[in-house]
């Protein structure tokens, strides 16, 4: 599977438009990370903890989407966006979507 | 007792800002570095520019940051919203996410033997006590550095 945030994949010809996937999730951390944050509030900077679940947010919500493109039968997905929101304290909705394709290598 | 708390809490705000406004510069002059030292070609056009060498294939990276500011800024910030105007401390804590996002999407792409990164996209939000940046764009191998 192809995954780009662009129009066009180098080397390859769109031959089929599948039409959009998308995925989302919503993932929360455990009260003992909020704390941890906290405490790292004292002097800023990275909190560690939240990356992590934003990661880990993310790849499930590609996963969803890419299992959305292979029920299509696409073998690409082009022009992949996403999207981020503070559903409530400490937990984030990841929304991931694209347009899923058909592509062949150019002759 | 009450001034012993008072006292207590001002020196872990003290310690705190001391601490993270070190830390402050020491990511400043890092990402700074960081740029100059790197030759790949970073841009947030559609297309890719240079020209992309179809065998190398391009691939999508990701990267997130999620920073926040300490509470002594916190409350100058606070402070700052009576008045009005600028609020230098946010100003830095975002263009530091931002570089430091995009910083990861270039480490990404080096890791793939990739040298190029097109059409980035930063999206923002605010998570719990933070504020989290993604970044998004296409890594793959310009044409032009083969000639060059």
């Amino acid at each position: 599977m192809y995954v780009v945030n662009t129009e066009t994949i180098p080397g390859m010809r769109i031959v089929a438009v599948k039409g959009l996937v998308q995925g989302n999730t919503v993932r929360a951390k455990n009260v003992g990370r909020d704390i941890a944050a906290g405490f790292k509030n004292l002097v800023g900077g990275e909190l560690k903890g939240y990356t992590e679940l934003l990661t880990e947010a993310r790849r499930q919500a590609v996963e969803r989407m890419l299992s959305q493109a292979q029920e299509l039968g696409a073998n690409a997905v082009v022009n992949v966006r996403f999207s981020t929101s503070a559903v409530s304290q400490g937990a984030a909705e990841l929304y991931a979507y694209g347009t899923a394709v058909v592509a062949e290598t150019e002759a | 007792m009450f001034v012993g708390f008072l006292f207590t809490l001002f020196g872990i705000v003290v310690l705190g800002w001391l601490i993270g406004g070190n830390a402050e510069k020491r990511h400043l002059r890092k990402l700074a570095k960081a740029f100059e030292e790197s030759g790949e070609l970073m841009t947030e056009v559609r297309s890719f520019p240079g020209g992309a060498i179809p065998t190398n294939g391009a691939e999508m990276v990701v990267s997130e940051v999620v920073i926040a500011n300490d509470y002594l800024k916190s409350f100058l910030a606070s402070l700052r919203n009576i008045i009005g105007g600028e609020i230098h401390s946010y100003r830095n804590l975002m263009m530091r996410a931002r570089q430091e996002a995009v910083l990861r999407l270039l480490h990404q792409a080096r890791e793939k033997g990739l040298d190029s990164v097109c059409n980035i996209r930063l999206e923002f939000c605010k998570i719990g006590l933070g504020f989290s940046v993604l970044a998004s764009g296409t890594a793959y191998k310009r044409q032009e550095s083969i000639s060059s």
